[in-house]
């Protein structure tokens, strides 16, 4: 029984272990869930990648160790973590941004940019780009702001954390505990249509728009498989992402996720929401000034305790593009 | 104190069964019998303790020395003294029952024989007609046993005395009138001086 | 001298335990050599110092330290509170007891989510901590209550004492010591699930909110391993210092 028992285990080793091996001619890509798993849509069509979605929960975590372990050949990723897992450039380069800030303000009262002192603030993320990026919008309008809500007063903003979610949004907004909601697409145009508030910011428009996401290609692959870089960039290149069928898209994006499912719903993903989602591929010598001066605009915000991006040099950009 | 028709039923078993007596304040009193014949039942029930079918009518003030010590081991001999009794004079009680020197320890620390003199000093420091003591002096060596019932001979001079005891010399020693219970009913009862120990002995021994 | 040797010869077995924890973990973090997966023992000590320069560590933990409190306190009214209800009535106890197997149930981060939708982050936080806690309060304090002696009840009925005696001359200097004890473990296990809350419901100014913060944007394994240790490092104090007012409260009794 025993002998039997060892001869199965060895068998079940033998055939995961080749569900196992990595295909040497697949290209894997990574990405969160959210507008970046939107962006990657336009690669469907391309042969020889194999997707990797990751929550949103888990994706800082399992895109870090993709990147750190060299499992992942593409990673379409937040700046600030694309500038502090791949400083040098030697193993990776970033080869585009992808996403170009999705942040806007929803409001049930009217309150926007002109009247938002002395105003509560709902930010999804605070701890997070977009609640750096906020502040940075903030300051370039010399407005100061808050995160107690003791020191809240009638000349400043006073900002607080929300989840990413309709519900918790909605009672906020309804229940006069924000002011403004600041979210991002596509959930924004989902909570406009379904209960008439009013978008009210666009945070884009005040601040600029800014590096969000960026596409990282492992610099071998750069060097050995140009041919399939730039198939890759041609793909990404003026694809219109607002003809894309919602269905279709969360269907694909589930399929890439494994045992999680996308936050994202077909019924909020309208043309306006795409449209709105800034999504547009553009290649990294043209982005090289404005994603080095965002990553030094959000070095303000570092502590003693870590930083939240890293500066980089011209080595981190992929000059063949 | 009158006792009228007591009956005291357990789970539909019966312990007691239509028991009527008649106990004047001041007299003393054995109850005897066998393990489990319900004589715990009935002091029980002379203290409220427990549901029973029947009367009981011109209740005197109890005080009681359980057959377990019921001490609160974490306070000093002194406080569970005052516990039941706050107006106590417990130097006197303590030097009666000889733990004047214990006044102050944990009951915890004390052995068996002190416990037990402990809860008969409590019992003696409330004011009260009659005195129940449910074996009173069970495992107690012979030092402790003798005290205490000379103690309890001094104290209760002019007051009653409720006592259930196997040891029929005890009851002979302490007591003016002996009741037996069998089968939930009062088999013998009988003053001390109409029915002796000897007579009492024989009694018994013709009911095995 | 032998509570004394006793005393000594637990802290011994504790100081060679944490030394064994500390050996496994350097090995661990040798034999995996990647910063990331294991940190290295040096590296958390470390941030461990680092964190006392940094302001934001102090506001955070003092929140939480706070949050973790009010959730301990409000918890340990309400289980107490019903354990000593149940205690006196039956009728009591058997509605008690489904309902605190329900709250014990339910799954931690189900209400975490749950609350987010109407609290702050914060207050949700505190919440979470009592309903997670609470139930344990509850099932200890009964134990705790019904090792009273029903003798010594049935003793105080028939010496007709007084409630208030009853409770401070039976009740209390039975419960006194377990339930110091309990308060001890309540509070550290109260400040752990305030901590998992705080993670989950995004709560700034919080341990939780910090340990986010070194999780996914400092990326620094190692801060949150430094964080991690602090918050278990400050319950065990909190035990600490329980035992040390158990063992002067017991001295002190034992000298009167």
């Amino acid at each position: 029984m025993k002998k039997i028992a060892v001869i199965l285990c060895l068998i079940f080793c033998l055939l995961t272990s080749f569900g196992c091996t990595r295909s040497s001619d697949k290209l894997v890509l990574v990405c969160p869930d959210g507008a970046p798993a939107i962006s990657a849509y336009a690669l469907k069509d391309v042969n020889g990648i194999d997707f990797s979605v990751y929550s949103s929960a888990s994706a800082p975590q399992s895109i870090t160790q993709d990147i750190r372990k060299k499992n992942a050949d593409i990673a379409i990723l937040p700046v600030n973590l694309a500038s502090k897992l791949c400083t040098s450039g030697t193993d990776y380069k970033m080869v585009g941004v992808l996403t170009h800030g999705n942040l806007y303000g929803i409001s049930k009262n009217g309150v926007g940019i002109d009247n938002i002192k002395g105003k509560s603030v709902g930010v999804i993320q605070l701890s997070s780009v977009p609640g750096y990026t906020v502040k940075l919008m903030l300051k370039s309008l010399n407005i100061d702001y808050t995160e107690d809500a003791n020191l809240k007063t009638g000349d400043n903003v006073y900002l607080f954390n929300i989840n990413a979610d309709a519900t918790t949004i909605k009672n906020m907004l309804d229940n006069n505990i924000a002011d403004l909601c600041i979210v991002a697409e596509p959930m924004c145009s989902r909570l406009e249509s379904a209960f008439a508030y009013e978008r009210m910011l666009d945070v884009q428009s005040v601040y600029g728009s800014f590096p969000q996401a960026v596409m990282v290609v492992k610099t071998s692959v750069l060097e050995g498989r140009q041919a399939k870089v730039d198939e890759i960039i041609s793909a990404f290149v003026g694809y219109d992402y607002t003809a894309i069928n919602p269905t279709e898209l969360v269907a694909w994006i589930n399929s890439k996720m494994g045992d999680s499912s996308s936050s994202l719903a077909p019924v909020a993903l309208s043309v306006q929401a795409l449209s709105n989602s800034n999504i547009r591929f553009e290649k990294a010598n043209t982005q090289k000034e404005k994603v080095k001066n965002y990553l030094s605009a959000l070095k303000i915000f570092d502590t003693p305790l870590g930083s939240v991006a890293e500066n980089v040099g011209d080595d981190f950009f992929w000059s063949n593009v | 104190m009158l006792i009228d028709a007591l009956t005291i039923k357990y789970n539909d078993k019966t312990v007691i069964d239509g028991l009527s007596l008649n106990i004047e304040n001041t007299e003393k009193v054995a109850l005897i019998g066998v393990s489990g014949v319900g004589k715990t039942s009935l002091v029980k029930a002379l203290l409220s303790l427990v549901h029973f079918d029947g009367k009981i009518t011109n209740v005197p003030q109890f005080s009681v020395v359980f057959q377990e010590d019921r001490l609160v081991e974490e306070l000093s001999v002194k406080k569970n003294i005052l516990l039941a009794c706050p107006t106590a004079d417990v130097e006197k009680v303590l030097k009666e029952v000889g733990l004047k020197e214990e006044k102050d320890k944990k009951v915890k620390t004390l052995s068996g024989g002190m416990k037990r003199r402990v809860a008969v000093a409590r019992a003696l420091s409330s004011e009260c007609e009659m005195l129940i003591a449910d074996e009173p002096f069970v495992g107690l060596d012979i030092a402790t046993k003798t005290r205490l019932t000379s103690v309890l001979k001094n104290r209760l001079k002019d007051k009653g005395l409720f006592l259930i005891t196997h040891d029929l010399l005890q009851a002979y020693e302490l007591c003016d009138r002996i009741i037996v219970i069998d089968n939930g009913k009062v088999a013998l009862d009988a003053r001390v001086e109409d029915f002796g120990l000897e007579c009492a002995k024989e009694w018994f021994l013709s009911r095995i | 001298m032998k509570k004394t040797n006793t005393y000594l010869k637990k802290t011994v077995y504790a100081l060679v335990f944490i030394v064994i924890v500390l050996l496994v973990w350097q090995v661990c973090a040798l034999i995996v050599n990647d910063e990331y997966i294991v940190p290295s023992l040096y590296n958390v000590c470390i941030d461990m110092l680092k964190i006392f320069y940094v302001e934001q560590f102090y506001s955070a933990y003092f929140s939480t330290l706070f949050r973790a409190f009010c959730g301990f306190a409000l918890s340990i009214v309400v289980g107490v509170g019903l354990a000593f209800l149940a205690v006196k009535s039956e009728v009591v106890r058997n509605l008690c007891s489904p309902l605190v197997s329900v709250i014990r149930l339910v799954p931690t981060m189900a209400i975490v989510a749950l609350l987010c939708l109407t609290l702050s982050p914060s207050l949700a936080s505190i919440v979470v901590c009592c309903t997670v806690v609470m139930p344990y309060a509850y099932s200890s304090s009964l134990t705790v209550l019904s090792s009273v002696s029903k003798e010594l009840l049935e003793m105080a009925k028939v010496y007709k004492i007084p409630h208030r005696r009853v409770i401070s001359g039976i009740y209390l200097p039975t419960v006194k010591i377990p339930f110091l004890t309990l308060l001890g473990t309540t509070f550290s296990f109260s400040l752990k699930i305030t901590v998992s809350a705080e993670v989950v419901a995004g709560a700034l100014k919080s341990m939780g909110g910090l340990i986010n913060l070194a999780k996914n944007v400092y990326l620094s394994p190692s801060l949150v391993c430094a964080i991690t240790v602090w918050t278990v490092l400050s319950g065990l104090f909190i035990e600490l210092v329980i035992c040390a007012v158990i063992a002067l409260i017991e001295r002190r009794e034992t000298q009167c």
